[in-house]
């Protein structure tokens, strides 16, 4: 980071940011990208950029940003989960059955929450207390929450809830559809903690050194099951506004979120070592994301190309950073 | 509402379990001298799993040994599974193939071995037709007519957004094949269409994208019902209610439902429960009456349900579950 503020002259200031600036040429990939995705399909396809767009691309990515801000703060401890994905789909599940039992939405939120709370503070207990590798893990509780998902649901999706909640899942607040709202919050909330907090240092001294970091009195293997827990629920989070967008749990849902999540905050910069990275970047890669996913869709591109644009951008923004970093 | 007394929202075990228990003719059979190898492509499939449950009940009950063995939508896993239940020397095998050529060779060892194989739901390429007794299922071009002749009677000409499905899977094409060839004579621009897999989730999404660049669109097709309520979700959120006629496939009782309550239009009635009790029942026959099926395919019906039939074809119990009363 620059050191932007403690220099004595404002012009020495000036001078410092646009270096600053032109030192973190990398951090303006995506955002280019970005740009120039959107401005691509707005000329094949002006209604692109039409209000009814920006808000479904809203809606669309703001269930994978809250997988996102989890995947974040997992990386950023040096972790990596891989069961994002299936942990929506059983909390959405979850929660649906647990409608379906007490007629309450607050209970099938908590519900839904709380499953994914409870797999990801697993993930991380073996992961930080057990130190299995969080691939293996992740990989392991990805197949046993999928499978969970579908042995409690019977293999069919349960539709429950109730309009109203379907309601809410497409309502807007000051023409801002709401689950953007829900996930721009949690977002927030998550990047203060990340910022203001002790439990942001110690999330990035785990990742970064976790053996200095374990020296300097930080308890890192409760940071990184904390890190789990947080993407846990956070994906619970996720698997409840699904369900607010489609009106049940389907337990087939949610299929390689995870990845989706993983290349974002890659493309937000943050190296999967951990120790480093910003969220609102990784917000960045995920609407990169979405807005091409969304493009590919709306000119009618065959999905397979999603894929394979998806991959080249995340090679090119992945090799940049690795010329910038050999620079330094 | 009670809710508790339908908690059992898996609909399709329900029904199997009750469908299942009123076999009077094949009951009296008790057999457990024969054991029949039961191969299907996918375990997290619900109509494979719905399809499953009921072949393996329809053949409990009548007092066979079953062996269930599910590939997991891969090849290799059906290959080996098929080689399994030849080693084991069972007294038939009942299967539907992952695809129309892979499986091939281990059918062709099956058969060698003296086997008698019965195709269900899907079936291999028409060069091996000799290798199975029958294949039931149904003619998958025939339910894309019959979805694109009630669209040509029924919706006024204009643009028509397609859901096909998975690329490639042989259902999804040759529904595509009929449908298009249905509408072909009346005045109807297929705008928009797009390979997905089969979710509410997907459907959800894509006809938001499809709407944004088609906001005319008179109908939409969508190769199952997931993908047709994901669709409809999407028709309500843009206000189009009641302007987009949205056709299905499956006629799961959510699907009857939203076609009940006017969200859906038509679907197909394709009914695992039965399919798989009318496959087994087949192989029971064969085996314990010495019944000769009909050669190569035993065709089944696929009957078209529109907003005057949804309700009656609604599983009673399901009725207040889904909250649908009947039309006046």
């Amino acid at each position: 980071m620059t050191d932007v503020g403690v220099r004595p002259s404002t012009w020495t200031a000036v001078g410092s940011t646009l270096s600053g600036y032109v030192r973190n040429w990398d951090q303006a990939v995506v955002p280019a990208i970005f740009l120039v995705t959107v401005a691509t399909f707005y000329a094949i396809e002006p209604n692109y950029l039409s209000a009814t767009n920006i808000i479904n691309v809203l809606n669309q990515v703001s269930i994978l940003a809250i997988v996102t801000v989890g995947a974040s703060i997992v990386i950023f401890t040096g972790g990596f989960d891989l069961s994002a994905g299936s942990v929506v789909a059983i909390s959405s599940v979850v929660g649906a059955i647990v409608f379906d039992h007490t007629g309450s939405l607050m209970f099938a939120v908590a519900a839904g929450v709380g499953t994914g709370f409870l797999v990801g503070a697993a993930n991380g207990f073996v992961v930080g207390y057990i130190g299995v590798s969080p691939l293996i893990v992740t990989l392991g509780s990805m197949n046993i929450a999928r499978g969970l998902a579908l042995i409690i649901s019977a293999g069919t999706a349960i539709y429950s809830f109730p309009r109203s909640y379907t309601d809410f899942g497409t309502s807007s607040f000051l023409g801002i559809p709401t689950l953007a709202l829900v996930s721009f919050l949690v977002f927030a909330a998550m990047a203060l903690v990340i910022r203001l907090t002790p439990f942001g240092v110690y999330v990035y001294a785990s990742g970064g050194n976790a053996h200095a970091a374990q020296l300097s009195g930080i308890n890192v293997k409760f940071v990184r099951m904390t890190a789990f827990a947080i993407s846990g629920a956070l994906c619970g989070l996720a698997g409840m506004m699904l369900a607010a967008r489609t009106g049940g749990g389907e337990p087939t849902a949610g299929v390689l979120y995870e990845l989706e999540a993983i290349a974002a905050v890659i493309l937000g910069g943050a190296p999967l070592s951990g120790g480093e990275g910003r969220l609102w970047r990784a917000m960045m890669g995920i609407l990169l994301l979405a807005a091409l996913g969304n493009g590919l869709n709306i000119v009618g591109m065959h999905p397979h190309w999603k894929g394979v644009a998806i991959g080249a951008i995340l090679v090119l923004a992945a090799s940049l950073d690795a010329v910038k970093r050999r620079r330094h | 509402m009670n809710r508790r007394s339908f908690l059992r929202v898996a609909a399709y075990g329900t029904l199997a379990a009750v469908t299942a228990t009123s076999l009077p003719s094949i009951v009296q059979a008790q057999n457990a001298k024969f054991h029949v190898g039961v191969s299907l492509p996918e375990a997290q499939n619900p109509f494979y799993v719905a399809l499953g449950r009921s072949i393996q009940q329809t053949l409990e009950k009548a007092g066979f040994r079953v062996t269930l063995l599910s590939a997991n939508a891969d090849i290799n896993e059906q290959v080996s599974n098929i080689n399994d239940l030849v080693a084991s020397k069972v007294d038939a095998i009942l299967m539907s193939p992952l695809d129309t050529k892979g499986p091939a060779a281990a059918v062709q060892r099956a058969h060698a071995a003296g086997i008698p194989i019965f195709m269900t739901a899907r079936t291999l390429d028409e060069q091996y037709r000799n290798l199975w007794k029958t294949y039931v299922g149904f003619d998958y071009a025939d339910v894309g007519a019959k979805k694109g002749k009630w669209v040509a009677e029924n919706v006024k000409p204009g643009k028509i957004a397609m859901l096909l499905g998975p690329a490639g899977a042989l259902f999804a094409v040759d529904q595509e094949k009929g449908f298009r060839e249905a509408i072909k004579n009346a005045n109807f621009q297929v705008a928009w269409a797009q390979n997905s897999t089969q979710t509410r989730e997907n459907g959800l999404k894509l006809s938001e994208d499809a709407l944004v660049a088609h906001r005319d669109l008179v109908a939409i097709y969508a190769s199952n019902d997931d993908l047709a309520l994901g669709a409809a979700q999407a028709v309500r959120a843009a206000g189009l209610s009641g302007k987009v006629a949205i056709i299905g496939t499956n006629g799961s009782p959510p699907a009857l439902a939203a076609i009940h309550n006017g969200d859906m239009s038509a679907t197909i009635l394709l009914d695992p429960i039965g399919w798989g009790r009318t496959s087994a029942e087949i192989v029971i026959n064969y085996l314990v009456n010495k019944k000769e099926p009909e050669a190569h395919f035993t065709p089944l019906v696929a009957e078209l349900i529109t907003q005057k039939n949804a309700y009656d074809n609604i599983p009673p119990p399901l009725r207040e579950r889904l909250g649908v009363k009947p039309r006046n």
